[in-house]
């Protein structure tokens, strides 16, 4: 026989007279609270993000019961997001639990490798997918799903929004004339430098190279015990032709005609930029070869903080990154500047990312108040102090904050005066791939500079006309 | 008894009244449906889609094209160079998969001390997951932390790491053998049952007639396991024809693209160029040549056995 403790409250139900009770007390407290005076309205601030701008205003709140619940423009709503894996630490551990707080809203967070990014794009596309509702992106994306699958956000954000921008990470997430992302930073490639290799070289550690002749002098002279000069990646099409047009770009000339429809390689300016790379891998031996098997500008960065690279064009966030003893062996011994140029002082190629919403969403406000909370002034003050890339609102530069914290931003703020198109396009894997392959061949002794510089716009100028034949 | 129960007896009576061809019949319908919603509508989705024009970077829009993107693909300046490098790398599989399961599934036929493990042990690359394999390979070769190069250093073989990928012949081997190497386990097993089904008084047989250990497996082994060994030929065509795990994680197509075979370009049209017709297209033909082989080689095995 089972015997009922009291103690328990498992084998002590409620019986009939506690059941009254309780009931009596309920009854009494909603009275009570019924007949109490309403609360004196109170002034709080509260972030409400309304398409058109992020506006941090004073409302009145009407505040009818205890706890106090502020109002949360998008409470209960979820927003899908899917961004790049190296924005983990960032995006995931930073600025979403700020834009759930700010918003109410939850964020489904769902990241993928860069790389492999453009194949889920690609299902995505296809199959009219709504599972997201932002999408990371940048100039070939904007270029390539943008027309399919991205939202045309040219008017839906307002002039104000966009001149408080850097132009052209803002013109680089147009294609054909329509905006389809807004870029969270003004990211670029710069110059980088170990000082104390510079040192042991014989070299001035407290300035950089002022034209490439001058970088392959000091990269022949950085060269040697297993340390390179420098190092290029040219493992793919994607990071042959970022190579490429980051040494093009400082020759003066224009790489694509402004309709993308024109290659303009078989030029005396195509030539000079195949021949200076040729010669640094080939004659000069101050490039490591290992570069024509990486691929990333994450994998070079590591060979410069191992300290085995004397100077090379990295992102400004690889500034930061070697100042990481975690992650760097070169702490203290890394300075900045703008990159050599060919012909003009420099040139660059851009890294711009930002955010995309996705056309099939449901949840388009919410969407947009993502991609506004992303150039906030505190995202960008983030993504300058936490990151160390370039923020893409301009009054962040200006923070002083941001000026002590990151002296690799003054190099940046430099580089920006200089050229640095990326020539993001819907055919820019293909056009990369020509570069690739008649690179690496080039290198390999089987073709000289002139025949690369011929066959790449041959071979190029094809990949081109296919594109613009299709379209048509 | 219930109404139910009373239905359900119904529908057997009605069963067990069945003569043998439709009772088979109902027995395989679920199958048959599953087959045809699982394989036949995809097939009919990619043919249907293999006869349009459907740019996704252009448009969301089908226009019907009839067999275009078909002659696109025989005359395609990169399918035309993709196939030798799809024929070399489908030789060195083939033929080593082969040759390298046969081996070992004869090894492991053999009774010794530790055969269990050393069977287990065998399986392990089958069971590893190929993109995880593919990395572990690249890693393996790394140009700069790979395993290959330190160990060739600290052996003296090398002064220098060697860039592995940087060649197209070498990185298109490295592909083929880090295939065979997920490969064989597979090859392995299916060789290995089909010799354990050879009786043993045959041996028993051909040793008392003084078969030396050639003779016997010449005419003992190998006329019982000829059926297996081209069916695990025409598994391994199959596999070599569809590469793509590997290479996508280990080369991604380069150097250039010295590594992009059929099945590669065909992902590269569709996700990469996200031309889904000309996609389709290459998949149905190389689907198509795949069958073609699998019948050749099919019928081979059926002369042989007659």
């Amino acid at each position: 026989m089972t015997k009922t403790s009291k103690k328990n409250p498992k084998n002590n139900p409620m019986n009939r007279r506690e059941f009254l009770k309780a009931g009596v007390i309920g009854a009494a407290g909603l009275v009570a609270a019924s007949c109490a005076p309403p609360p004196a309205p109170q002034q709080v601030v509260v972030t409400q993000l309304v398409p058109g701008e992020v506006v941090e205003k004073i409302v009145e709140v009407q505040i009818t019961s205890a706890p106090v619940v502020l109002t949360k423009p998008f409470a209960g709503k979820t927003l899908n997001l899917m961004s790049a894996n190296h924005h983990d630490a960032n995006v995931r551990d930073l600025w979403i639990p700020l834009f759930e707080e700010k918003t109410g809203a939850k964020v489904a967070y769902t990241s993928i490798g860069g790389g492999d990014a453009d194949a889920k794009y690609a299902v995505f596309l296809a199959s009219e997918d709504a599972s997201q509702d932002v999408m990371y992106s940048w100039e070939t994306f904007n270029a390539k799903f943008g027309p399919g699958m991205f939202e045309d956000l040219t008017t839906l954000f307002s002039k104000e929004f966009y001149d408080k921008l850097a132009v052209a990470p803002v013109k680089a997430f147009q294609f054909l004339g329509k905006q389809y992302g807004v870029p969270f930073d003004a990211n670029m490639a710069i110059f980088l430098w170990n000082t104390e290799l510079y040192k042991s070289a014989g070299l001035d550690p407290e300035k950089g190279p002022e034209n490439w002749d001058q970088f392959a002098e000091f990269g022949k002279k950085l060269t040697g015990g297993g340390k390179y000069g420098t190092l290029f990646t040219l493992g793919d099409g994607n990071s042959s032709f970022f190579t490429f047009i980051t040494m093009f770009n400082s020759s003066g000339a224009l790489l694509l005609s402004d309709d993308q429809k024109t290659l303009q390689m078989d030029t005396p300016e195509g030539l000079l930029a195949l021949t200076k790379f040729y010669d640094g891998v080939v004659v000069d031996k101050f490039i490591d070869p290992a570069g024509l098997t990486i691929n990333s500008s994450i994998e070079q960065g590591k060979v410069f903080r191992a300290g085995n690279l004397g100077h090379y064009f990295g992102f400004p966030n690889h500034y930061k990154l070697s100042q990481d003893p975690l992650q760097s062996q070169v702490v203290g011994k890394v300075k900045s500047g703008i990159i050599p140029g060919i012909k003009l002082r420099s040139g660059s190629a851009n890294g711009f990312e930002g955010y995309a919403i996705n056309k099939n969403s449901p949840s388009k406000e919410l969407a947009m108040a993502w991609l506004e909370y992303t150039v906030s002034p505190e995202v960008q003050k983030w993504i300058a102090l936490k990151w160390g890339r370039p923020p893409v609102l301009n009054s962040t530069f200006e923070d002083p904050l941001v000026q002590a914290d990151a002296p690799q931003f003054a190099s940046v703020v430099e580089q920006a005066k200089h050229p640095a198109p990326r020539y993001g396009s819907p055919f820019y894997f293909d056009l990369g791939t020509v570069f690739n392959d008649n690179m690496n061949v080039m290198l390999k002794g089987k073709l000289t500079p002139q025949e690369a510089a011929t066959k790449i716009q041959v071979e190029g100028q094809g990949v081109i006309d296919a594109y613009w034949a299709k379209v048509s | 008894m219930t109404k139910i129960e009373t239905h359900v007896g119904g529908i057997l009576r009605r069963i067990h009244r069945l003569d043998e061809a439709r009772f088979g019949l109902i027995m395989l319908a679920p199958t048959v449906l599953l087959f045809v919603v699982l394989i036949g509508l995809p097939i009919i989705y990619a043919f249907v889609l293999s006869i349009h024009k459907i740019e996704l970077t252009v448009s969301p829009g089908w226009k019907f094209t009839g067999l275009m993107n078909y002659l696109r693909v025989i005359t395609d300046r990169q399918v035309i160079a993709s196939a030798p490098r799809t024929l070399y790398f489908a030789a060195i599989m083939v033929s080593f998969t082969t040759c390298l399961a046969l081996l070992l599934a004869l090894v492991l036929n053999e009774q010794f001390s530790g055969q269990k493990t050393v069977r287990a042990l065998v399986l392990m690359p089958w069971a590893v997951a190929p993109v995880v394999s593919g990395v572990m390979w690249k890693y393996m070769f790394h140009q700069k932390y790979g395993l290959i190069n330190a160990g060739l250093v600290y052996l003296g073989v090398i002064d220098n790491y060697i860039l592995w990928f940087d060649d197209p012949l070498i990185a298109l081997t490295i592909a083929a053998f880090a295939s065979i190497w997920k490969a064989l386990p597979f090859a392995t097993i299916i060789i290995l049952a089909a010799l354990q089904s050879v009786p043993e008084s045959l041996y028993r047989a051909a040793k008392m007639d003084g078969a030396l250990m050639w003779d016997r497996f010449r005419h003992v082994t190998a006329p019982h396991i000829r059926g297996i060994m081209i069916f695990v030929v025409i598994l391994q065509i199959i596999s070599a024809l569809q590469a793509f795990d590997m290479i996508y994680t280990l080369t991604r197509g380069g150097p250039g693209q010295a590594t992009v075979m059929l099945n590669f370009l065909t992902w590269v049209n569709a996700f990469e160029r996200l031309s889904i017709g000309m996609a389709a297209s290459m998949a149905i033909t190389l689907a198509f040549v795949i069958m073609l082989l699998s019948a050749v080689a099919n019928n081979f095995r059926k002369k042989i056995r007659d």
